[in-house]
């Protein structure tokens, strides 16, 4: 099997794990807030795809993708979105918080760009204790306002720390586009002048987006210095919820256009793969994740007991 | 580890206190770092860290960005990396900006984890006062902390309780937040060595009142206390220390001995620690006299003046014990400002 048919392989089962969500959310079956990530899912799956073991990853609440690309089991996962007794973190923490403990993805955060000094300290941790793994932590556009990501980039550069700043340049922060928050007119150069090394991509290039991402982790592994990675692509669906949200106005639906024309679900020859293999693919992951819901939601719910165990 | 950190047994000050304390720690275990901005400079944080660099290296004690923020979480980052890092911030004010890290994350991530994850976080904090310390170098939030559930906030107040608060410190996994006060550095008492940290402890013994202190007020009582026990009125005074696991059971059993409580804190009294050991008494069935002192309800002023009508002064607890036991206050003679604030010239 090809680096890509593994790499759309996992892109498709992200992508079908959020449709069946979408087809299952307005049962209530998932009780809470919801952040999908079709359309993006290749920044997750790449950063799944050069994670080693020891490595650590750090996201956000746009956690889905970055889960099911790292998992090997995904019935924590799925239990864990319908609040089930025997979910990853019992319950307690649902959709904005997911992790997959076994692959170090620890946490995370609900709080815009909250998880970047986190990341930081993990970094720290693997420079006094590792010579080759390192911290890949991914946000949005939207968290580069926000001080503490500007503070560990700092950091980042200052204690020379083993870590992928992973930007997912979506160009939105909730409904409210980039012109409208920022006066940059780089994020890269930004990255530059804390003396980080950059590397860019887009979705709508991924045989260089890629090599972008592989020559990224390289750097890290090799130097042992952070790097930032700019990654440009389009969130298809409304910021949080299973819907489109065109009729808002805040963006036009023929701006998804070009993106959907270098999706490499929609266009797997851009990468040299059939359309029937994504069809194969796709029925699959559709068939499976529903079973796989539909059997979670018979699982036993928290008890009371739960509600004040591991406070402290 | 070396024996420059054990304990003697002479008198040692508060402030050497912390420097055995935190010598003994980072001589048994190497996970535990020290940081924070000007922790390897020559002041060496009021010498509680006299000398780290060189007697542990550089890399476990060492200067940083101001970025207080980031800084909360990249020691969050290091505790779940399996680390003991100690943050210190020369000035309590300042954790106003590690609040989003302390309380979105440190105090909820063994909870969502669902115990996977334990956060050995220690946060030093020292409160100002005095000289121009003013609004922003004095504030002391551990009411406001011990408010979320997954913190922990220790206010120790003497050598002894000090050095047993870090000794012990990372013998439970749980993000810490230890509230010292400037005004304690130079207090002086022998120090024995204890297995945990102390909930609370007891200043001295008496029938006559129940008094219960916070940070530097423990300082301020004992002057009360010996000028009573000159004529014949004896406390039970105690100074708290773990602000997030209250030992009410030993304070209801002291108070309903004495048939009256008098909390002096160390904060706003609004949504304070001390109204709620007030109520949790009460709760329990206390059914004597309860006052409590605080902060007045304003910023703390630049001004000496204005501050000494600030903060509760030993005339002031000397006169709220009276009006608790039925006494006339002027019986008594007013008391002096203490000599530290007296004496302290600053700058800082």
């Amino acid at each position: 099997m090809s680096n890509w048919e593994k790499t759309l392989e996992k892109a498709i089962l992200i992508r079908e794990f959020e449709k069946v969500i979408q087809k299952l959310y307005l049962s209530d079956c998932i009780q809470s807030p919801v952040h999908l990530s079709i359309g993006q899912e290749l920044t997750a799956v790449l950063m799944s795809k050069f994670h080693l073991k020891g490595d650590h990853i750090v996201g956000n609440y746009r956690s889905h993708a970055l889960a099911l690309s790292l998992a090997d089991q995904f019935q924590p996962l799925v239990l864990e979105l319908l609040a089930k007794r025997q979910g990853v973190s019992g319950g307690k923490a649902g959709s904005m918080h997911l992790s997959v403990p076994s692959k170090n993805m620890m946490w995370t955060s609900a709080i815009v760009g909250t998880g970047v000094p986190i990341a930081t300290g993990i970094a720290e941790a693997l420079k006094r204790e590792s010579q080759e793994n390192l911290v890949a932590v991914m946000f949005g556009d939207g968290a580069i306002e926000e001080g503490c990501v500007l503070e560990s980039l700092n950091l980042g550069s200052v204690f020379k720390l083993p870590i992928v700043f992973i930007l997912e340049d979506n160009g939105l922060a909730i409904h409210t586009k980039k012109d409208v928050r920022s006066s940059l007119t780089s994020y890269s150069d930004l990255a530059k002048t804390f003396n980080i090394k950059t590397f860019s991509g887009t979705f709508k290039n991924p045989n260089h987006l890629y090599s972008s991402f592989k020559e990224a982790y390289k750097y890290v592994r090799e130097t042992r210095l952070p790097v930032f990675l700019d990654v440009k692509c389009s969130r298809w669906v409304e910021h949080v919820g299973i819907g489109e949200d065109w009729e808002l106005g805040y963006r036009s639906q023929s701006d998804l256009e070009e993106w959907r024309s270098v999706d490499i679900i929609e266009n797997p020859e851009i990468i040299s793969l059939s359309k029937d293999f994504v069809r194969q693919k796709s029925k699959y992951y559709s068939s499976f994740f529903l079973s796989m819901f539909e059997k979670c939601m018979k699982f036993e719910d928290p008890k009371k007991i739960d509600l004040l165990t591991n406070v402290t | 580890m070396e024996n420059k950190f054990l304990l003697t047994n002479e008198e040692i000050s508060y402030s050497k206190a912390i420097w055995l304390a935190l010598g003994q720690l980072m001589s048994n275990d190497k996970k535990v770092l020290i940081y924070g901005l000007g922790v390897d400079d020559p002041k060496a944080m009021y010498e509680t860290l006299s000398h780290f660099p060189s007697f542990f290296g550089a890399e476990r004690c060492f200067d940083t960005p101001l970025s207080e923020d980031s800084l909360t979480g990249y020691g969050i980052g290091l505790a779940i990396s399996g680390f003991k890092p100690i943050h210190v911030h020369q000035r309590t004010d300042f954790l106003l900006l590690c609040c989003n890290q302390l309380i979105n994350i440190a105090a909820k991530i063994k909870y969502l984890s669902n115990g996977d994850l334990s956060c050995p976080f220690v946060i030093r904090a020292i409160t100002g006062r005095s000289w121009g310390q003013g609004s922003q170098h004095s504030q002391s939030f551990h009411s406001m902390f011990a408010n979320m559930p997954g913190l922990r906030v220790l206010t120790p107040s003497t050598p002894q309780d000090v050095f047993n608060t870090y000794l012990n410190v990372f013998k439970d996994k749980i993000p810490t937040i230890i509230i010292e006060h400037r005004m304690l550095y130079k207090t002086k008492s022998l120090v024995k060595q204890v297995e945990n940290i102390p909930k609370m402890t007891k200043i001295s013994s008496g029938e006559d009142i129940t008094l219960c202190s916070i940070s530097h007020m423990t300082l301020e009582v004992e002057k009360v206390t010996n000028t009573l026990s000159k004529k014949g009125i004896l406390c039970d005074h105690f100074s708290l220390i773990d602000h997030s696991n209250l030992d009410i059971d030993t304070l209801l059993k002291s108070a309903n001995k004495t048939g009256s409580l008098l909390i002096i804190d160390h904060g706003w009294l609004n949504c304070s620690i001390a109204h709620t050991i007030s109520h949790l008494m009460r709760q329990k069935g206390f059914s004597g006299s309860i006052e409590t002192l605080g902060y007045s309800n304003c910023p703390c002023p630049t001004s000496r003046i204005l501050e000494n009508y600030f903060y509760p002064t030993a005339t002031s607890i000397l006169e709220s014990i009276c009006k608790l036991l039925g006494l006339p206050f002027l019986e008594f003679d007013q008391l002096p400002i203490s000599e530290e604030l007296l004496n302290f010239k600053g700058p800082f």
